[in-house]
């Protein structure tokens, strides 16, 4: 009697075991793709175990394998700065999406907590979705709802394989110029023509051009300057009012600051103002009137005095209205802009790469965590004084990217990001845009751009068509090579 | 003074450490290498260890009939700044210099080369704290650091320790500064030590025009024997300096006068005579340097002129037995006028271990100099100087070996240069020395018919 209860029993369980296992959803997770971490190839696997086994519950049954898989995960981890984001994304057989799940976190502590969290949430809706053994899910779910605009979200993923019509076509639907020729350097808005076509003035370290962006970017003129003479900035604004932007370029002749004005005129360029003692800078201070602003040199200052509006009177430029500058300010890195009561804050990227926030009276109210600027657009200054200590006859200065303010008031920089930033030996590789909104106490993030594989060498925001126009050294110049660049116009949405 | 100067030192240091915020520290790293590989008819033997120095160019080192050789020279140069906020830097500076080929598997500075290298051979250059009280314009910098006086280092380019208080607020840029140049051996601590004392003001008139002038104090009392040398020199320095900008040319004139009691030679030494000088009791010393240079925009380059007068002694040695001096009292192997652009009269700025030179030591000279900077494209360069020296006086006046003339020379040079990347150059640079009578003949007859000094190099230098 006692052997036939216990067959019972093993017979029992094992049949409700079979029973139990009949019921699950086999789920197969897929090897992470890493963006932005180190460890790269460790992680792959390492986030590949980690969601499987907390994707187990009494309905979902991580395997070994996808043949046999009723459904497979794939996942994605990316770093930003200190922000991660694991993102995951279920799929049945056919390749349709059953569920999408993230999770971020601000530091490597919070990963394995976001990844239980990731796991839970993905196993419930794969659970909602899914019969098991099933070839199709008999349930369809809503697609993933949009993120909080609090949270940090990458950009859609750009397809693995970029088909020919697609080159110039970025992932968010903006553009992208072909390769030019040389290591650009700056980049202003020019002309918009009648056919909403959209010129730029573009430079390198010795000539300005005209492009006319088409279906390419073509090149309408060009300008090349003696080797004495350097560019180390381009802007643009039309201060004679005469409805066409004329180019304000930053020139060292030497070691004298020798700045210029071009104009187009019958799609020639033609210089207007010559010797001008100033550096310029387009800059929209509060988010309103873009202006250019100038400052000067002097013997023993790299960046003397305040920061002047410039304005145009006849024929001659001439600066007014001094603004005092914060703290570590120059006119290359710093803007302002207000708050929702009208309150105005200074903000700088100071030498080395953090955003400074600043009180109308000066005092530092916020700095950030993450570096952000970062350039390699420089001129020499002589430096005899500390040859002996330096080794090198120069110094050298480096011009900060731009801080753009928008009329909302919110703060665009750029990021770039490289192997290595030691002394003037600048490698940048790889870059990304952020915009951040003050919330009266801290710069919140409010979106970046997908991380670019290559440098920005210069960037400006088109408020009026909601586009990031960036240009990116592709390739830096050799030995030999000239090196290359493009322009990319991304959709701020 | 002393005191009182390292206590506002202290003080200001003791506020720096308490009031600044505990933040990330931030690394950050510059470096250089310099590589030269030179061929030459002048220069001295090796050393019993392998390794060169500089020196002032005189004979034997010019010779008749003097050998060529040929040698290749490099020098490393790493500085690590761990900046623990805005206002607080840690700064240290190394070296690791060789020529191929001096010597290996031993202890010392400057060789290495030989094969096999492995040789310790790290010599901090730089080790200092820098730091500014917050909301104030003062900076500090306190230990061994670089000092170059405001007379484009005439008088003292060097690593020194030290301690310097800097002050820059409404167009001027103050400072004060007090460094320990040597203590003699075998004494007390701080008993027998030469210091020097700094005061200087610059002021920007405007943007254009900048105005300084100065005050140095040299301290001496290195003497150790009773009896012998002047157991408290104290010789000043008073200056002053302008640099003006009038578009296209940028003109900086300066002049120093040295007065008091004569230091005698200013050496880094601090065995031997060092200890002893100033050699002779109650010898003054009345001396005065001037100086001008000038660069203005011409063609696709830039026009140099520059021109040095740097007062000398006819006797010999300056200021024995007890006489005073006229002899300019530059420090030893520490001073320069790199603005010449010299390679053999006078010192380079880019030489390194082989420095030599005919007035390696800037005093009793007065030279004229005229260059040219070319920028051929964007990446290519050249540049040619030419400049001639006299003595300022000739020593031994009125023996047979009074030289026959005060004419040092006439140097010509010229630079080719490649900029292979941005922090990079390689280039190809001639000096040729026609040797004056000064080197060449005595008043008592003597013909030496040394040969002129030449050199030839390739270098390539990376800074970053």
């Amino acid at each position: 009697m006692k052997n036939m209860v216990r067959f019972l029993l093993l017979a029992l369980m094992l049949f409700s075991a079979t029973a139990s296992h009949a019921a699950t959803i086999k789920v197969f997770v897929s090897e992470f793709s890493v963006t932005g971490a180190p460890n790269k190839d460790e992680l792959k696997s390492t986030l590949q175990t980690l969601l499987a086994s907390r994707l187990t519950n009494e309905s979902v049954l991580s395997v070994d394998s996808p043949v046999g898989a009723d459904v497979v995960v794939k996942g994605s981890y990316i770093v930003f700065g200190k922000v991660f984001s694991i993102d995951a994304v279920a799929k049945d057989q056919g390749g349709k999406v059953l569920a999408r799940a993230f999770q971020q976190g601000e530091s490597q502590n919070d990963l394995i907590p976001a990844l239980g969290k990731l796991g839970q949430s993905l196993a419930g809706d794969i659970a909602a979705k899914v019969t098991p053994g099933a070839p199709e899910p008999t349930v369809t779910r809503p697609t993933v709802a949009p993120a909080p605009t609090d949270v940090v979200r990458p950009e859609p993923t750009t397809p693995d394989i970029i088909r020919a019509q697609d080159q110039t076509r970025t992932a968010s639907g903006g553009w992208m110029s072909q390769r030019l020729s040389g290591t650009l350097s700056g980049i202003a808005p020019g002309r918009i023509l009648s056919n909403d076509s959209r010129e730029y003035f573009i430079v390198d370290a010795n000539a300005l051009r005209l492009y006319r962006k088409g279906d390419s970017l073509k090149l309408i003129a060009e300008v090349t300057f003696s080797p004495r003479e350097r560019v180390i900035g381009i802007d643009s604004a039309d201060l004679d009012g005469d409805g066409t932007p004329e180019a304000y370029l930053t020139m060292m002749d030497g070691e004298t600051l020798a700045s210029q004005v071009w104009v187009v005129a019958n799609d020639t360029l033609k210089r207007v103002a010559s010797k001008l003692p100033y550096y310029f800078r387009g800059i929209a201070l509060d988010g309103k009137d873009y202006r250019i602003y100038a400052q000067q040199t002097s013997i023993g200052q790299d960046f003397y005095g305040d920061v002047y509006e410039l304005v145009k009177k006849g024929d001659r430029f001439e600066i007014k209205s001094p603004i005092k500058l914060p703290r570590f300010g120059n006119l290359y890195n710093f803007n302002r802009f207000r708050d929702a009561a009208g309150a105005s804050y200074p903000v700088v990227i100071n030498e080395d790469g953090y955003i400074i926030v600043y009180s109308a009276a000066g005092e530092e109210l916020w700095r950030s965590s993450d570096k952000f600027g970062g350039t390699d657009t420089y001129f020499k200054k002589d430096d005899t004084a500390n040859v002996r200590t330096t080794g090198d006859p120069y110094r050298w200065i480096f011009l900060q990217q731009r801080i753009t303010v928008t009329p909302a008031g919110d703060i665009i920089v750029p990021q770039n990001g490289g192997l290595f930033v030691v002394g003037n030996m600048r490698s940048y590789k790889k870059n990304s845009v952020f915009s951040f909104a003050w919330n009266g106490s801290t710069l919140d993030e409010k979106w970046h751009t997908k991380q670019s594989q290559s440098y920005l060498s210069d960037y400006f925001y088109d408020h009026d068509r909601k586009e990031l126009v960036i240009l990116e050294v592709v390739k830096k110049e050799g030995l030999i090579d000239k090196g290359a660049s493009t322009v990319v116009v991304k959709k701020v949405e | 003074m002393k005191k009182k100067l390292l206590a506002v030192a202290a003080a200001g240091a003791l506020t720096a450490a308490t009031a600044v915020p505990a933040l990330a520290l931030e690394n950050e790293f510059h470096g250089m290498f310099r590589l030269f590989g030179t061929v030459a008819n002048y220069g001295q033997s090796n050393s019993s260890t392998g390794a060169t120095s500089g020196s002032t160019l005189t004979a034997p080192e010019l010779a008749d009939n003097a050998p060529t050789r040929n040698f290749v020279e490099q020098r490393a140069r790493l500085m690590y700044i761990a900046k623990a906020n805005d206002d607080l830097k840690l700064v240290t500076h190394f070296e690791i210099d060789s020529r191929w080929g001096d010597s290996s598997y031993t202890n010392g500075r400057n060789v290495g080369g030989a094969i096999g290298a492995d040789t310790v051979d790290i010599e901090t250059k730089n080790v200092y704290l820098d730091f500014n009280i917050p909301s104030t314009p003062m900076n500090f910098k306190v230990g061994i650091q670089p000092f170059i006086d405001s007379y484009g280092g005439i008088f003292v380019n060097a690593d020194i320790a030290g301690a310097q208080a800097i002050a820059k607020y409404a167009g001027f840029t103050n400072t004060l500064g007090f460094f320990r140049f040597t203590e003699a051996v075998g004494t007390l601590p701080g008993k027998a030590d030469r210091d020097l004392f700094v005061a200087d003001v610059k002021y920007d008139i405007t943007k254009d025009i900048k105005l300084g002038g100065s005050y140095y104090l040299m301290h001496s009392d290195l003497v150790v024997t009773p009896g012998v040398g002047n157991p408290n020199a104290y010789t000043h320095m008073v200056g002053l300096n302008s640099s003006m900008k009038f578009d296209p040319v940028t003109l900086n004139v300066f002049g120093l006068y040295q007065f008091g009691d004569n230091p005698g030679p200013i050496s880094s030494s601090n065995t031997g005579n060092a200890i002893n000088t100033p050699a002779t009791r109650n010898s003054k010393v009345d001396a005065y340097a001037l100086g001008a240079t000038a660069k203005a925009k011409l063609g696709p380059g830039t026009l140099k002129l520059a021109g040095i007068y740097v007062s000398g002694e006819q006797q010999t040695p300056a200021g024995a037995a007890g006489k005073d001096t006229g002899a300019f009292q530059a420090v030893a192997g520490e001073s320069n006028f790199f603005a010449a652009d010299m390679y053999i009269l006078l010192r380079n700025k880019y030489n390194i271990n082989s420095d030599r030179a005919l007035v390696h030591t800037v005093s009793n000279v007065t030279g004229g100099f005229i260059g040219y900077d070319a920028n051929i494209t964007s990446k290519l360069f050249a540049n040619v100087n030419v400049g001639a020296a006299w003595a300022a006086q000739v020593t031994n006046k009125g023996t047979a070996s009074e030289p026959d003339s005060n004419y040092l020379g006439t140097e010509l040079n010229a630079e080719v240069g490649y900029r292979l990347f941005d922090n990079m150059t390689a280039s190809v640079l001639g000096a040729y020395v026609i040797l004056g009578d000064f080197y060449q003949k005595t008043k008592g007859g003597t013909d030496n018919n040394f040969d002129d000094p030449y050199r030839a190099s390739l270098m390539l230098n990376y800074a970053f």
